[in-house]
């Protein structure tokens, strides 16, 4: 079976083993929680009622959910701004394994943060200042040839002075209307925030230059009252000040390093514990608990009820109940042989198998790489695939698989054509040479097309036989009346272009008859069956319309679909043309080197370009002709919890 | 060609919503209504504002109306949205900042004001929904001064143009601030029409570009008439990117006084804002309204694929809700008829040009 078999474990234990357990379970990776609350409310969380269990089963009626624990939200936020002050960005992989005491890492994150917090912040007020300074210095380098005391400026009766940022627009506007403005303005200095200037204007339009500076949007720097004397001297002092501060900076930044040396690893692990109690506590919402126990529901594989078991025994008073005739579908699980495993991703692509769905990985995997070989046979070509499969499977393993099986396929095919790297002619062909028996290739294509249409139509009913829709598995047009309506179909074109009738023609026709009308009444008719009174839903016009025109498409899509499977021998061809093209324009460059260089490049056109035109040809041919037959797809995966 | 594929859904979307909007038996309809409370009613059950309409529940809380009326214009917009890509979307995008500078100027003006009563009002008038906010909301709101609300905005768009102000008496600055986000806007406008198209680019600049000139005649208008400004702030206030008048003209017209102002203006397209024997004051706005409300109209029976279409929508749409709202306010003060439709966008028989 390729859908794995689920069962329903509920688990009760001490609320005190909550967190263990639960890290247990992560570790399994075996289990997809469920919320255990709504399995309690539908009753679905049964056990026996034993002496032993009577507490729980009555605790059972004082059930709340899980509060969410907050309370290391704030650590965590401070072992954040740890890793940036110190930029770590590594990820430790979260070892579970160990069992750590929440609260007393806490405290030593909380230690290691006060202790860094308080250079650190320091650090950050130096660079702030330093800053400044350095933009004062600017400032006063550019007006170092005043020879006038800065005090005095700041105290002259008619004139006053200010320094600030203007950004380049408002600078614009200011020289557009600068024979309008009272005012020297001496441009000073670029900063981070835009160009800095001196504006002196006389006190008495004072108000006004207020308000046209904040019109545009000027940002002052104001002056220290300490800064004295002339701009030299004030640079003389910003200077010494700038070395001093350079120093202090050195020195918290040694002292930082020598923190981050000493922490650096500590502060990852401690939150990388703290992420993962986070993460546990965001499991834990769907547990439910009362205030001795706790309650726990899942989904887990059949097989795998022995390993869970195993690994929860050893808690002291825990219950584990294994339940399997649930009223929810449970998700999907697929398991599969190894060699079809990559092609799930296919089936996964169109839609999970539901859990009452056949899984149709197996019949996808032959099928698909029949399709792929017989339209790409190319033995050297093959190989490459293969090779590229096995690089990518490093990096994508799915995917990679997937390439290296359809390369292998490939070379069986190219195998059974005699064809390598495009040459036909080297290896002797162990079946056939496509090229040179061109109908044969068609007409084989379009009976592997039947082929596969049947099987699809077999796989179809046993879907409907497993989700005991007799509707659509006896009368619909993918069950068993469509079945043998196109069976009788193909006999009776087959005999008529065979000229050997194998089925006389009115009972073939009688056939199908009856299977047209057996489709077109196919709800009647299984209410009928049924016992389920009225034969019709309520839009009885709107029914018969639907299904009238539904048997014209029936027919189209049929012969469409089986005519469709000729692309699989038309790409087997233009393999081989494809390949010819090349090889003419080869010969036409003349050179030897040219030749090859032709080849190659051919070659890598081919893999590249037809290879990938077929993969989607493969791929549309399964999803449009086949899965459209027999495969819903409606199923949720597995997804089982883990703390990533 | 690419504007097909842009517009042609596009624009027949626009379409339908278009023919959603309230016609003239609606409004004449609206203004007959005996009371606030029959008005919203009629809205509530005859209009395509059912919807947006069906929690208010005090029919005469006239603010809260206008709240979800313009809630539901976002709503169009973020829908609208959806359909464009590049360029266009990130136009679109920069169109409803508009909505949250106005939210963050109702922010500003609680301090502006008496602060922690109205602090608690703002709460429901806010027009997006908290997490569209390029900020947080419930910080400003916990900011206990000017310069806190400030410093909250930074790594935001607004910090550089209110950053200058932060350490000033609020009463006094919010109105430099406000000045500042409304030019924020209109340059990010400008700066996000610059990937589309050319075409697209050119339409969108003339309707910028008037929508600006208009807003500058105005601004200059009234700085001379009522602020008291002086010229050079007046000029540094103008928005740059105007369409027939260009920073001379401008400058001008700062440079000199009401009578001459009206003169240069006259001689423009412009001229219909002082070319009127009524009051020209009170009917500024409306006229400068009414003039885009029917530059876009018209815009809507040539229809082409280009921007046009959406961008006339949107300014119908929010004329509309203006005009509903006034019709309320109108009942509210008791006004009758014919004096409601002089301050109507739209011209409904016959009411002043």
């Amino acid at each position: 079976m390729a859908v794995e078999k689920m069962t329903m474990v509920n688990v009760i234990g001490n609320i005190s083993d909550a967190d263990n357990v639960l890290k247990d379970i992560i570790l399994s990776g075996k289990v997809e929680l469920v919320s255990a609350l709504s399995q309690i409310e539908d009753n679905s969380f049964v056990f026996k009622v034993e002496d032993e269990n009577l507490e729980k089963v009555i605790d059972l009626n004082y059930i709340s959910s899980f509060q969410k624990d907050k309370s290391h939200e704030g650590i965590i936020k401070k072992g954040e701004e740890l890793k940036e002050i110190f930029h770590i960005e590594s990820n430790m992989e979260p070892d579970l394994k160990e069992n750590v005491d929440i609260p007393s890492i806490s405290k030593e994150l909380e230690k290691i943060y006060n202790e860094v917090k308080a250079p650190n912040e320091e650090l950050k007020k130096s660079r702030e200042s330093l800053e400044k300074i350095e933009e004062f210095y600017r400032s006063f380098s550019q007006i170092k040839d005043f020879q006038i005391p800065i005090e005095e400026l700041k105290n002259l009766s008619y004139f006053d002075f200010r320094i600030g940022v203007l950004s380049k627009e408002d600078r614009l506007k200011l020289k557009k209307n600068y024979e309008n403005i009272l005012a020297t303005i001496l441009h000073t200095g670029t900063s981070k925030y835009g160009e800095t200037y001196l504006v002196m204007y006389p006190s008495t339009i004072r108000e006004e230059m207020n308000r046209i500076l904040r019109s545009l949007n000027f940002s002052e720097i104001s002056i220290p009252e300490e800064y004295k004397g002339t701009p030299k001297d004030m640079m003389e002092v910003l200077e010494s000040k700038k070395n001093e501060l350079i120093k202090n900076i050195k020195l918290l930044e040694q002292h930082l390093n020598d923190l981050e040396n000493e922490y650096k690893d500590r502060i990852v692990k401690i939150v990388n514990h703290l992420n993962v109690k986070g993460k546990i506590e965001d499991i834990k919402e769907k547990l439910a608990r009362s205030n001795r126990f706790f309650y726990l529901s899942g989904w887990v594989a059949k097989k795998d009820k022995k390993k869970i078991e195993g690994i929860l025994k050893d808690y002291k008073d825990i219950l584990i109940m294994f339940k399997d005739d649930l009223d929810i579908t449970p998700p999907t699980k697929l398991r599969n042989f190894w060699l079809f495993r990559p092609f799930e991703s296919l089936v996964k692509m169109y839609g999970m198998p539901s859990y009452n769905e056949l899984d149709p990985t197996p019949f996808l995997s032959i099928s698909y790489m029949l399709l792929f070989g017989s339209m790409f046979g190319d033995l050297g070509q093959g190989f490459i695939l293969l090779l590229g499969g096995l690089i990518l499977s490093r990096k994508n393993k799915m995917f990679g698989g997937l390439l290296g099986r359809l390369g292998v396929s490939s070379m069986i095919f190219g195998g059974l054509y005699g064809a390598v790297f495009g040459f036909e002619h080297l290896l002797p062909a162990i079946l056939i040479k496509p090229f040179e028996n061109i109908n044969t290739v068609l007409v084989s294509a379009v009976f592997i097309g039947i082929g596969l249409i049947l099987m699809a139509y077999i796989y179809g009913m046993i879907n409907s036989i497993k989700r005991k829709d007799v509707e659509e598995g006896l009368f619909g047009k993918e069950g068993l009346a469509g079945f043998l309506f196109y069976l009788c179909l193909l006999i009776l074109v087959g005999g008529k272009l065979l000229n050997k009738p194998i089925l006389s023609m009115e009972i073939g026709i009688g056939i199908i008859v009856i299977c047209i009308l057996v489709m077109i009444f196919k709800q009647p008719l299984t209410h009928f069956i049924m016992n389920k009174r009225p034969l019709h839903g309520e839009d009885v016009t709107g029914y018969y319309i639907e299904s009238v025109f539904s048997i014209i498409e029936t027919l189209l899509s049929m012969l469409s679909g089986t005519v469709s499977f000729i692309r699989v021998g038309a790409f087997a061809l233009t393999h081989v043309g494809l390949f010819i093209a090349f090889e003419t324009i080869g010969k036409m460059i003349g050179t030897t080197t040219g030749n090859i260089i032709v080849l190659i490049i051919g070659n890598i056109v081919i893999i590249g370009m037809e290879g990938l035109i077929v993969f989607i040809q493969g791929l549309r041919l399964q999803y449009y002709e086949l899965f459209s037959r027999y495969y819903k797809g409606e199923g949720t995966e597995f997804d089982p919890v883990n703390i990533k | 060609m690419g504007s097909e594929r842009v517009f042609a859904a596009i624009n027949t979307k626009i379409r339908v919503l278009k023919a959603k909007l309230l016609d003239k038996e609606d409004y004449i309809s609206l203004m007959e209504k005996e009371t606030i409370e029959e008005q919203v009613l009629y809205l509530k059950e005859n209009t395509s504002y059912k919807e947006a309409l069906k929690d208010i529940e005090d029919l005469e809380d006239i603010k809260q109306i206008e709240i979800e009326l313009e809630r539901n214009l976002i709503h169009e917009f973020e829908r609208i949205i959806k359909y464009f890509t590049g360029g266009y979307r990130d136009l679109f995008k920069a169109l409803i900042l508009r909505y949250e500078i106005e939210d963050l100027k109702l922010y500003l003006r609680a301090f502006g004001r008496d602060e922690g009563k109205i602090k608690t009002k703002i709460n429901h008038l806010s027009l997006l929904s908290e997490k569209d906010y390029s900020f947080d909301p419930s910080e400003l709101k916990n900011a206990s001064n000017l310069e806190e609300l400030v410093e909250n905005l930074k790594g935001t768009i607004y910090y550089n143009s209110l950053s200058p102000y932060k350490k000033e008496d609020p009463q006094k600055i919010i109105f430099y601030m406000e000045m500042n986000l409304d030019r924020l806007y209109f340059n990010l406008l400008r700066n996000s029409s610059k990937n589309l198209n050319k075409e697209d680019r050119l339409i969108f600049e003339e309707i910028l570009g008037r929508n600006e000139d208009l807003l500058n005649i105005e601004w200059i208008y009234r700085g001379l008439k009522f602020y008291n400004l002086i010229p050079e702030e007046l000029i540094n206030y103008t928005l740059p990117y105007g369409y027939e008048l260009n920073y001379k003209n401008l400058r001008k017209m700062c440079y000199s006084n009401i009578s001459g102002l009206e003169e240069m203006v006259l001689s423009t397209s412009y001229g219909f804002l002082f070319d009127t024997e009524k009051d020209v004051d009170l009917y500024m706005e409306r006229r400068i309204q009414r003039y885009i409300y029917y530059r876009f109209l018209s815009a809507f029976k040539k229809a082409k694929f280009d921007i046009t279409l959406p961008f006339a929508y949107f300014h119908l749409l929010e004329y509309e809700i203006r005009d509903i709202v006034s019709i309320l306010e109108a009942k509210k003060y008791g006004l009758k008829k014919e004096e409601m439709k002089e301050y109507l966008v739209r011209k409904i028989e016959g009411s002043d040009k």
